[in-house]
This record gives structure tokens, sequence and C-alpha cells, in this order.
């Protein structure tokens, strides 16, 4: 037996804290504390770890409200912890590419996965001008700055004068200068070492197009992750005795939460990939992992007439204009407002899912292998698809919050959404480094809850029509029960809570239930889930009745089958 | 428990930053007035990059003679910075005063101009604490108001409560902070910023209007937010103190990440701007409330009790609640995360 391992999670209006241990012979979740409170006031996060304390009674803490170490066997304290944030300003970020393609697009790849907010762009080929360069960078004030381009060995002339300008840079802002990722050709990295001479401020990553066509991001992740590391105990100095101990691991929630997201994609026994939706009412972040790649987006929270506009549309007339745009305005000031009235929960079920659809709708549009269109859905095969985060978790139900997940996702074929009960993606993520056995143990353990499966039928049929016969076989013997789906129909089929629901799913001719072809049916296992087995035939794009009434009905008749 | 919505004896921390690094003057526990420099940064207001090697086209042995002046060192316009010998001479001269900040691989870097951006104290106070190379964070003690949103400008001047405006001249609306009764429509906005008044008070905004609100240049202060609703009874009161007495408006946009809010703020001169103690948490039962959303947005009572378990809401949620007993002595229950305390 070792001693415990602690995950701390700092937000901008909670503290989080796991205790993990493996007192009974393989690790297990000992202790979750969730705790409301600003990041800044450092009491909260005292709080926090004695509420574990007293849960999981063990000691975590010293007296002085220090995070308490084991010194070795048989003695109290922690054996590793980790941290991850998600507090904290969005890092001004400047980039800096040799070319749109090659250079600035991978790069904005690669900061939008982080709460950054890009202020600068220079496209070394459009901007060659030296003095037009200087000027932009001079005038605009931004904390991290990253320079890529060039295959190695590549052209380095236009690299070399914006190092130079970068130098004079540094030496304008002698004090306060701001954190450089060097990204580009590595023939040239020894250059600009020697060149800015500012330490540790310079991060040198890998070239993100080491060959022409290829592009690797892996380290220049790692690169910025070190560089938010910097930045953010800047802004939270009470993280700074953390920072050098080897025993703590930081790092970004975004960047913890996504390794999880890896792992589980490989251990899986099919092809398909992991996404992550993760929301809470300030910021909302999407990860979606798929052939090894990670792609992701952090997106804070933002109202702006055009969203009103959308959420307001969406609703319809069910809901008056004046009230939807009151109603986010106000909880953008407020971002833990609850919605009291049935209006103000369709409203924020709408706004939610609208959120989602902008992420992967800007997530589409910075990485081409991100396949998915508003209309027609997710292109790629994703399964699970993972869900967290305040938002979600505060609305009435698991079917509530599948609702606006299912209509902004819009799954093809067969997949399953989960929920991360504790939230331990994260917690797991900033602990493998010291431990990966643990976050496979967590895992197994069950730690997600299967929300539903859905099956999606895409079928050339017209409304009405039969598109899908289906058999459940929940292990009673000869007893199935069978169903009939019809186009445009959303329907939920409760499942007994026993493991390894056997469905044999029968589509018409002209429809594809994500095996392959048209009228190709067979045996799908399901595992036990909240909701059961959704069959969504509702067609991609959904079909939306030209008549206002009569699509409320039927909006009316789908929410009415989640149980809604 | 968050901050109450009017506190008097408040301690207020303002931080004030530059966009970009520069040099802070002002120093930890300096008094400061209102509009006092805290921070400046002089930038130049223009640079041009002459590479001597390429234009002149000459050799790498002869661009030493060729630069005439080093890095550091100031010119006027018009002097030479750079010459290329021979029978026919080239030369390079400055297109302004300014200084070489750089001499490099053939080329020279001039800065030209002066810009300068400033950092100036919103509130007369105390230099608490410094953030080097951006700013300061000033205290003060005063009455404080806390708004629900702002438009992201700072204001100072003499409060003017306003029943109707037209009534009072124009003339005695410049240079004030005025609290306007009702939501302010589009033309109220332009007759306001004709009059030059310092800043603007609503006690609700249309949410139509948001953008026009936002890109607004007066600085303005919504005290409850978008919607339907009147200034509750406490903050009427505060604000009746305040009338006629030169008070500062700190219109920031509301960001809870880092516990911003706007604030209306009145310093009482003789408190001292030095304790640092968080007051005694009180508890919930007799506090003033405000409460959010629809169908109470903006109205007003009493928390009576707090039930410990939680209960479900409206919506189907769950939530833990506090049973308030508004100003028309109607009994409701309303959860914890939809009201404001007004005053303890």
């Amino acid at each position: 037996m070792t001693a415990p391992y602690l995950s701390i999670h700092i937000s901008s209006l909670r503290s989080q804290a796991w205790l993990f241990d493996d007192r009974s012979g393989s690790y297990q979740l000992s202790g979750y504390v969730n705790q409301p409170g600003s990041a800044r006031d450092p009491q909260t996060l005292t709080n926090a770890l004695r509420a574990l304390e007293k849960i999981s009674g063990r000691r975590i803490i010293s007296k002085q409200g220090k995070i308490l170490f084991s010194e070795g066997e048989g003695t109290e304290g922690l054996e590793r912890a980790g941290i991850t944030f998600s507090a904290g300003k969005p890092i001004r970020t400047a980039l800096i590419g040799l070319s749109e393609k090659f250079s600035l697009e991978p790069l904005r790849r690669l900061v939008s996965f982080f709460n950054s907010d890009i202020v600068l762009e220079l496209n070394l080929q459009n901007e060659p001008n030296l003095s037009s360069q200087i000027e932009k960078l001079t005038n605009t004030g931004f904390d991290l700055l990253i320079l890529a381009g060039g295959v190695n060995g590549g052209p380095e002339k236009a690299l070399r004068a914006a190092i130079s300008n970068l130098r004079l840079l540094c030496q304008l802002r002698q004090g306060e200068r701001p954190q450089i990722v060097y990204a580009g050709n590595q023939a040239l990295a020894d250059h600009i070492k020697l060149e800015l001479e500012i330490g540790e401020d310079l991060y040198i990553a890998g070239n993100i197009q080491p060959e022409s066509g290829r592009e690797d991001l892996s380290f220049a992740y790692k690169a910025v992750c070190k560089v938010i590391r910097r930045i953010r105990i800047k802004e939270f100095p009470a993280m700074l005795p953390m920072l050098d101990n080897p025993k703590v691991n930081i790092l970004p929630s975004e960047y913890a939460r996504a390794r999880i997201g890896s792992w589980l994609e490989q251990t899986q026994p099919t092809d398909k990939g992991i996404l992550q939706i993760h929301l809470e009412p300030e910021f909302g972040q999407v990860i979606a992992t798929h052939n090894g790649k990670r792609m992701g987006l952090w997106e804070n929270m933002a109202v702006d007439e055009e969203t009103i506009e959308t959420v307001s549309s969406m609703l319809g007339k069910s809901v008056d204009p004046v009230a939807v745009a009151t109603y986010m305005l106000n909880k953008q000031i407020h971002p833990f407002f609850l919605p009291a009235t049935l209006e103000e929960l369709s409203i924020e079920i709408t706004w939610i899912s609208v959120r989602i659809k902008s992420m992967l709708r800007r997530l589409s549009g910075i990485d081409p292998d991100f396949h998915y269109d508003e209309e027609l859905g997710m292109q790629d095969n994703y399964e699970p698809v993972l869900l967290s985060g305040t938002s979600l978790d505060r609305l009435p139900s698991f079917r509530h919050a599948f609702i606006p997940v299912l209509d902004s996702v819009l799954p093809n074929g067969i997949t399953t959404f989960a929920w991360d009960d504790f939230e331990v993606t994260g917690a797991l993520g900033v602990l493998a480094d010291f431990n990966s056995l643990l976050s496979t143990q967590i895992v197994d353990n069950d730690m997600f809850t299967n929300m539903a499966t859905i099956v999606v039928v895409d079928s050339l049929a017209t409304i009405d029509q039969l598109v899908l016969r289906l058999e459940v076989d929940e292990g009673m013997g000869e007893m199935r029960q069978r169903y009939k789906v019809y186009m445009n129909e959303l329907k939920r089929i409760e499942t007994s809570p026993v493991d390894n629901i056997r469905v044999y799913l029968s589509p018409e001719e002209n429809s594809d239930v994500g095996m392959g072809m048209r009228g190709l049916g067979g045996w799908v296992s399901t595992p036990t889930s909240k909701l059961g087995i959704i069959i969504d035939a509702r067609g991609r794009p959904p079909f939306l009745h030209s008549d206002p009434q009569i699509m409320n009905k039927i909006r009316q008749n789908w929410l009415w089958e989640l149980g809604v | 428990m968050p901050g109450a919505i009017v506190e008097r004896d408040y301690l207020l921390k303002h931080a004030v930053r530059l966009p970009v690094p520069g040099k802070v003057v002002a120093h930890l526990g300096q008094v400061l007035g209102y509009g006092d420099l805290i921070a400046e940064v002089v930038l130049p207001a223009g640079f041009q990059v002459f590479d001597v090697k390429n234009h002149f086209q000459i050799k790498d042995s002869d661009l030493e003679g060729s630069i005439k002046r080093l890095a550091g060192e100031s010119f006027q316009k018009g002097d030479v910075i750079a010459k290329k010998q021979g029978l026919i001479s080239r030369i390079f001269r400055a297109p302004e005063a300014g200084k070489v900040v750089a001499v490099r691989d053939g080329r020279v870097t001039l800065a030209m101009g002066e810009k300068k951006i400033q950092a100036n104290s919103p509130i007369p106070g105390t230099v608490a604490e410094i953030a080097p190379g951006f700013g300061a964070d000033i205290i003060a003690r005063g009455t404080c108001l806390q708004a629900a949103w702002g438009n992201g400008k700072c204001a100072a001047g003499m409060l003017i409560l306003v029943e109707e405006l037209g009534r009072l001249p124009i003339n005695d609306l410049k240079d004030k902070i005025v609290l306007f009764p009702g939501k302010l429509n589009l033309p109220q906005l332009d007759l306001l910023r004709d009059a030059q008044a310092a800043g603007v008070i609503a006690p609700v905004l249309e949410p139509g209007l948001y953008r026009a609100y936002k890109n607004w240049n007066v600085p303005l202060i919504s005290l409850v937010g978008f919607g339907e609703a009147q200034t509750d009874s406490v903050s009427s009161s505060a604000l009746q103190e305040m009338n006629e007495k030169p008070v500062y408006l700190l219109a920031q946009e509301p960001n809870n990440r880092d516990g911003i809010k706007p604030r209306l703020f009145y310093p009482d001169q003789g408190s001292q701007a030095t304790e640092l103690f968080d007051k005694a948490k009180t508890a919930l039962v007799g506090c003033q409330v405000r409460l959010l959303g629809s169908p109470y947005f903006g109205s007003q009572g009493i928390i009576i009790e707090v039930p410990e378990k939680e209960e479900h809401l409206g919506s189907g949620l769950l939530s833990y609640v506090v049973v308030v007993e508004r100003d028309d002595e109607s009994v409701i229950r309303v959860p914890l995360e939809n009201l404001e305390i007004l005053s303890r």
C-alpha cells in the first residue's frame, strides 16, 4: 500500500479536490470535494482540503495549511499531488508564422486548445516589412508569443529578421518580457537563444512542421503548458512553493483532461475516437482524440447579439425574445444563477446546445481533421462522448443534459454518451506522470456513468415510413421486446439495469444504422445506462417542418419521448 | 458568502494596469488623488528598419564604415544615418527625430516620435500593492454600491438624481454623474452624451440595446442588470445619501473570473485605508436581499429562514433555498444562487 495521491483543481469560482488510495488493493477514489469560492482566496482551497481530510480520514495538510507529503512508509501524508487550473485570465497570445497554411494555421490549432486569446498574428509572407512588424509587436500587449515557420534546415532569412525584431522587443520590455516559444526551423534554435538572451523566458519546442507536409504539435503543447504554468504562478502566487516541488505536477486542466482522452482512445477496441465536452458557466471545452491526434478548443463564454438571436430563434415562439435576451445577459453577470422557471430552463438548455455547436463548429474550422457540420452533425465516429461540467450537472436530470448534447453533437452510427460524475479525467491526467496504474484502475472502476446508447438511423425514407425494427434481449431467455421505428422519430427504449443488453438492429433496405451499408443490421451489445437506448431517426440534418406549430408539436413529442 | 450590494465603511481595492508593460511611477503607500499618474509607458510612435546592406548593395566589410550612427544615439530629422561612399554616394537620412534602437545584421532600426500611454488612478486612495511594470492596486475606504453591469469606462463627478431628462437645463448635466430612474433609450443616450454627462447610472437596461450601451462613450452602469426592475430601497437610500456629493463611477465590465464588479464609490474622507481585515461573516437570516430571475427579478425582501435541505425549484432543479419575505409581505423560497445580499 502506498500513500494516497491528491489531485486539486483550481477554477475561478470553485475548488475541487480528489484523493485516491489503494487501501483495498487497487486504487479507488477515497474522497472528493467541490467547494464554491474564488481562486484568488487561498482559504477556498484550504477549506476544500480540510473537508477532504474529514471525508477520507487521511491527513493531507499540515497545521500551517501546507500540503503534507509522506516521508516514507508508515508516515502520514501524500505520495504525490497534481494541480490543475482553469482559473485565470485568457492568455493574450501573439502568433508569428512564415506562412498561413503551414505556420499560422497549426499555431491557431495549438493555442485555441488552451484558455487563450489571440491578440496579434503576423504572417511574415504578408507582412515582410520589418518596421511594421516591430510597430505591431510593441503596440500590442501579450503574455505569450509563439514563433514558427520553415521545415528543419529550410529557408531562414525571414525568420532571422523576425528574431532580430524579437530581440528589440525584449530589450524594450526588459523586466516584463513576454514568454516566447520557438517552434520553427530547428536550425535556428541556437541562434534564437543567443540572439534573445532571455533565459527561462524562451522555450524551444520541436518544429511544428519538421518536414514538408507533416505537422507535429506534441512538443509545442508541452512548451505551451510550461509557459502557462509560469504565467499562472505569477497570477496566483500562492502556488509558487509548488512550482519546483518534484512531488507536485502542475498542468492546465484542459491538457490534463486531454491526456485521459488520449489514453482512452489507445485502449479502445474499436477505431472510434473519444470526444470530451466540458461545460462550465464561464467557459467550455471540447477535446476530440481520433486516430491518435488530439484536437481541442477552449471557448470563454461571451454573450453577444448573434448568440441571443440564435437561442431565441431556436426556441421559436415559445419564449419571448426579450425574455431570452434578459436571461442570457443577466446570466452572464451572475454565472451561477439557476433557472428557476420552466421558461428559464428551456432557455438554458437551448443555450447549452448553441454553446456546444459553436465550439464544434469552430474546432472544425481550425482543424481539418475534425469533421463536423452544424447541419449534418459529427462525421467521424466517437465513442464515448464523455460529458462533464457544472453547466450540465446543474440541470434537473440526465435527460435534460442529454437533449442539448444530442442536438448539438448530432452523432452518426452507434455511440454512447457517458457522464464523468466526479470530473476525474483532469484529476487523473495530472497524476498520470507519477502513476499510470492509478488512472487505469480508477477508470476500470466504472467511474463514468453511461447516460445512453444512441443508434442513429440515416435513411432515405420519407416522414413516418418504417426505417428500423429492433429486438432487445435483456437476457431473459426467449423473451425479447420488439420495436418499430419510423422516420423522424426519436425513440427511447428503457432497459433494465442488467449488464450486457443485446439489441438486434434490422434496418430497412434504405436505412443505415452505422453497420457499414444500408440495410445491413446485426447484434449490438449495449451497457446498462441511465436513459437506455435512444433511436434517433430524425435524419441528418434533422427534419424541420415548415409549419412552426407542427414543428413545435414534433419537438414536444421528442422531448416527451425522452421523458422531459 | 458574497459581499453585499451596499457596503458602508467598505475597503475598496481597485487594480489599475497598463495594457503593455511600462514603468510604475507610484510607490507603495503613496496617497493618490483622482487622476494621479500610476504608471506609464512611452512607446515610439513609429519604427523604421533600414537594411543598409541590401539597399546600398555593399559588402559586409564595408558595412561598418557606412553606418553613421550607433545603437542608442539620438538623431534629428535629416541627419545622416547611413552613407555609401564612392563616386556616386548614396545617403539614408532620418525621416524624423528619434533614436537608433538597434544595429544588427546590416540593418539599422530607428525609433521615431513618442507615444505615451498612462494609467491613472480613477479614485483617490492609497497604493496598496505594486504590479511591477504594469500598475498598482489602490485602496480607499467609503460607501460602495456594487452594480450588475458596466460598459468598461470610469468617471468622477457630482452625483445628480434626475427624475426626467429634459426638465433640467442641459448645462446642469455637464460633468455630473447622472442617476436616471428608467431604462435608457437611444435618444436619451444621445442627449446625455451631448450634455457631456460624466457618467450615467440606471437601475436596469434594455436587453435589445446591449451593443449601444457597450459602445457608448459615456461611462454607464446598471444597478440590477437587464430587463424590468426598480432600484431597491437599500440602494436608493445609499444613492440619496450620495446625492450632490463627489462620487467615482467604476463602470468596469463584470468579470466573475477575476472578481471584478462595476461600482459606484463615495470615499469617506475620515476613514483610514489601512485596515485590511475582513469583517466577521454574519448569518444569512435577517439579510436584506435582491432577487434574480423571473418572475421576481429586481424585487427585494428579507431572509427569514434558511432550510437545511435542498428543495426542488419550479424548473425541476434541486438547490439549497432560503425563505424570503418580500416587501409586499409575500413569502417565497429562492435558490441561494439567485439572490444578492443588499446589506447585512
